[in-house]
């Protein structure tokens, strides 16, 4: 369990403009929960996925990771290549993935056999020939292809707590759906908790296991899946009603 | 592929570029000067003049590094590849370079301070190896003298110095024994920037009724600056190169005239050709010639008279 | 020509342009301190020669002065916080002393035997090069094939990304900038024992020149992969002393040789940067130009 205790959180403090960007935000996150945050913009979404990846530190209140550790939080940027480097191929990119062999800086060598097999043998699950491309430089992949070797880091480094923020934006409707499923069934298995933003609420129907809505850095809902209907309709009405 | 295109256009045009060497039966002397400093300038400029006399028997392959090492060592190598017949070398670094580069090519070397602290001679009767030269160590006890000669009651001298030129430091050696010599109290500053040169000036002006010009490079480029103070108090300068006497309004001194360095420097060399001397047996000289300047408006400022019995052999 | 000449002191330099990479290309630090560990290498391994201290010992000393350099510009920027430029130049101010100190003079001449001329045969000189060039090229290649290499390289391109990875960029900076001085202090070791002598001057004009050195054997080499770009350094620096003493040769006035540096550079950084028909450039490494 993650907790998030009375945060408090502002910016520009010294100045007239003083921004709450949270205020007295009280959350808890289960594992295998995949829950998604909405709000309108400057509501603290991105802030609180920030302080959750310990970017920020809060004025105020206490983060709890009871059993986690930081170590275990990975951190999705919403612009895609933010989470690649851009001139390593493929296979570079995600040697860092994997997990006691990349994920730490020591002075193996990363050409190696096993390795190899490990990262071609997670490409192949989506299909779309990316594992014969392996030295191909990733900054000369699709917006598409790009995203599914991120998909790909998530899956090999395996993390505890996942945090992305809008990580599908950048994507067309062709691929966006087919990343999320594959994404969704990894993490079931393996039993990660989720805290993503977005601003696409047709994804959060088939995803999602619970919705807040934030408004000016407070929690203004917080529905399960059990008592409350995902579909973009009703999140609208949500919407609707906060004005 | 255009790794290979690119490779061949580059070794193409050098092939184009190394092809265009001429061959002569003339003596080729290779001269390698360091920087374009005035001194410097003013050798070749006397080497030129001396070969010349001789109605292209000596052609000279001249090239100035600019204070570039990378130029400075190719250019080295380049006259030990040609194999010219003799090098003269202008300029500490440059006499280095070309004696680690060839042991058998004779070496000329001139307008080196201090040759056995840059250990391009053993002893200065013996330089040893292929190589000898001119040093052009000025004449510091001529210089001091003067001090005697022109102002009996002097107090003390200030000098400032640049600690971390090796030129100024091997110079000071013999104005320090010069000074002792002559019995007069003198008082050193370190100063290695224009700014520092300033505060020590300021300073030393204090204590000092004299400021003697050290050999170093850092006040010859700040002559104006030491000028400036000096006048403010009514101090006089002394010593330095020609410049300093006619551009800074130093009073006096004693130097060498270095185009006629160059041409000693000339002599020298054809003298181990024309000879087939072995220049390491041959001791490194002095120029043949001091000559005395004054600056007369500077002592007439300061109200000094000049003995007439100096005036005399003065150049100007 | 004097083609053994060329490709020796292209060996040389192949070290300092490696050690650019490394600082300017893979870490994306435009590291200004290289200049002065050049001849910080030089100036230590005089002084320590003659006073008869063992070669190899005065080589390895030598070495790691560069790598102080490097790891003091690198505490600047990443510690105190100073811009990299700025923590370069501070740190190339502070070692024009630290040279003159080591030295105790402006001018060392190295008569002793060294490495280089132990025996006096031009064929022996090139071969301690080449073998001294090839085994830390063959180190620098398997440092950068380690994870640590390739985090390195991350760091360079993509900051936040090994700060997500939990790791401290702080870590490969100050690393990559100690072995990237280290190299540079090594070929200024072995350039004073080449000339003859430790300058104080033996760093000037480095920078443009080795930085011209780099750029031609990345447009010669287009350094796609981590092989290439290695290799790019070796094929550069003799390529770029070539160009050097052919233009000498051609009677070119060495006084011209700064402007035709200047303009090989600006026309190659053109290129580097314009030249792929407005497509991105395949090249590996940030992008510090």
């Amino acid at each position: 369990m993650l907790e998030l205790k009375n945060i408090h959180i502002s910016f520009n403090k010294n100045t007239d403009n003083k921004i709450d960007a949270l205020y007295n935000v009280n959350l808890e996150f289960h594992e295998h929960q995949w829950s998604y945050i909405i709000g309108g913009n400057g509501s603290g979404k991105s802030t609180l996925l920030k302080i959750i990846n310990k970017e920020l530190i809060p004025d105020k209140g206490e983060l709890k990771f009871n059993s986690y550790k930081p170590t275990d939080v990975m951190f999705i940027d919403q612009t895609t290549i933010k989470n690649l480097v851009p001139s390593m191929t493929i296979y570079e990119n995600l040697i860092f993935a994997l997990k006691n062999i990349g994920m730490n800086p020591n002075f193996r060598l990363f050409q190696n056999k096993n390795y190899k097999e490990i990262v071609i043998d997670k490409l192949k699950e989506f299909n779309i020939g990316l594992e014969k491309r392996i030295n191909e430089q990733v900054k000369f992949l699709s917006g598409g292809e790009q995203q599914i070797i991120v998909a790909s880091r998530i899956m090999l480094s395996n993390p505890r707590i996942l945090l992305m923020d809008e990580f599908t934006s950048s994507l067309d409707q062709k691929w966006a759906p087919f990343i999320l499923e594959k994404l969704k069934k990894f993490i079931t298995v393996n039993n990660i908790m989720v805290i993503a933003v977005t601003h696409d609420y047709s994804q959060i129907q088939n995803i999602g296991d619970r919705l807040i809505m934030l408004k000016n850095g407070k929690v203004f809902a917080d529905k399960k899946k059990e008592n409350f209907d995902f579909t973009t309709q009703s999140i609208l009405n949500l919407f609707y009603e906060y004005e | 592929m255009k790794t290979i295109k690119n490779l061949s256009i580059i070794l193409l045009a050098v092939f184009l570029i190394s092809s265009c060497n001429q061959k002569s039966d003339q003596i080729r002397i290779g001269v390698i000067q360091y920087a374009n400093q005035s001194i410097l300038d003013s050798v070749y400029v006397g080497i030129q003049k001396k070969f010349n006399e001789y109605n292209e028997k000596y052609t000279i392959k001249y090239q100035v590094a600019h204070g570039d090492p990378i130029l400075n060592a190719t250019i080295s190598k380049q006259l030990v590849k040609d194999s010219v017949n003799l090098i003269i070398a202008l300029g500490t670094p440059s006499a280095q370079a070309v004696t680690n580069d060839t042991k058998t090519i004779p070496i000329v070397f001139s307008a080196i301070t201090d040759p056995v602290g840059a250990r391009l001679a053993a002893t200065m009767n013996n330089p040893g190896g292929n190589k000898t030269g001119i040093t052009n160590m000025q004449p510091f006890d001529k210089q001091i003298e003067l001090i005697r000669l022109i102002k009996p009651n002097v107090k003390k001298v200030g000098i400032i110095i640049n600690s971390s030129e090796a030129n100024c430091v091997a110079g000071m050696v013999y104005v320090r024994k010069a000074l002792e010599a002559f019995q007069i109290p003198y008082e050193e500053m370190n100063a290695s920037s224009s700014v520092e040169i300033i505060t020590s000036a300021q300073s030393l002006a204090t204590r000092c009724d004299v400021f003697f010009i050290s050999p170093s490079n850092t006040i010859y480029e700040n002559m104006g600056a030491l000028k400036k103070e000096a006048e403010k108090k009514g101090i006089m300068v002394l010593g330095g190169d020609q410049s300093a006497v006619l551009k800074y309004g130093s009073v006096g001194t004693y130097t060498y005239d270095f185009v006629e360095m160059g041409v000693n420097t000339a002599e020298l060399a054809i003298k181990i050709l024309d000879q087939k001397l072995n220049p390491g047996n041959i001791a490194v000289s002095r120029p043949a010639n001091t000559y005395l300047y004054f600056n007369m408006e500077s002592a007439k400022e300061l109200g000094l008279t000049v003995p007439d019995s100096l005036l005399n052999k003065a150049v100007k | 020509m004097d083609y053994l000449g060329i490709i020796e002191i292209g060996i040389i330099f192949s070290l300092f342009v490696l050690g650019m990479i490394l600082s300017f290309r893979l870490l994306g630090f435009a590291d200004l301190t290289i200049e002065g560990s050049f001849t910080t290498g030089g100036a230590i391994f005089a002084i320590l020669l003659s006073n008869g201290i063992n070669p190899f010992l005065s080589i390895l000393i030598s070495i790691i002065g560069g790598g102080v350099a490097g790891l003091l510009t690198a505490s600047l920027h990443c510690y105190a916080g100073i811009n990299k430029l700025l923590s370069g130049i501070i740190t190339l101010t502070m070692l024009y002393t630290a040279n003159l100190r080591i030295m105790g003079r402006s001018n060392i001449y190295i008569e002793q035997t060294s490495v280089l001329n132990y025996i006096n045969e031009p064929w022996y000189e090139f071969f301690v090069l080449l073998i001294i060039g090839v085994a830390i090229f063959i180190l620098i290649k398997f440092f950068l094939s380690t994870n640590f290499g390739l985090y390195l390289r991350a760091t360079g391109e993509n900051e936040s990304f090994v700060k997500n990875l939990k790791s401290n960029p702080k870590k490969f900076i100050i690393v990559g900038l100690i072995i990237s001085n280290s190299l540079i202090a090594l070929s200024g070791c072995l350039f004073a024992q080449y000339v003859g002598y430790s300058d104080i001057g033996n760093g000037n004009g480095m920078l443009v020149s080795m930085l011209t050195a780099m750029i031609i054997g990345e447009n010669i080499v287009r350094p796609t992969t981590l092989n290439r770009q290695i290799i790019s350094a070796i094929i550069g620096a003799i390529s770029f002393q070539l160009l050097y003493s052919s233009a000498l040769q051609l009677g070119l006035k060495p006084i011209d040789l700064k402007i035709m540096i200047g303009i090989l550079l600006i026309a190659f950084l053109i290129l580097t940067k314009y030249g792929y028909k407005g497509k991105q450039s395949k090249n590996i490494g940030a992008n510090f130009i």
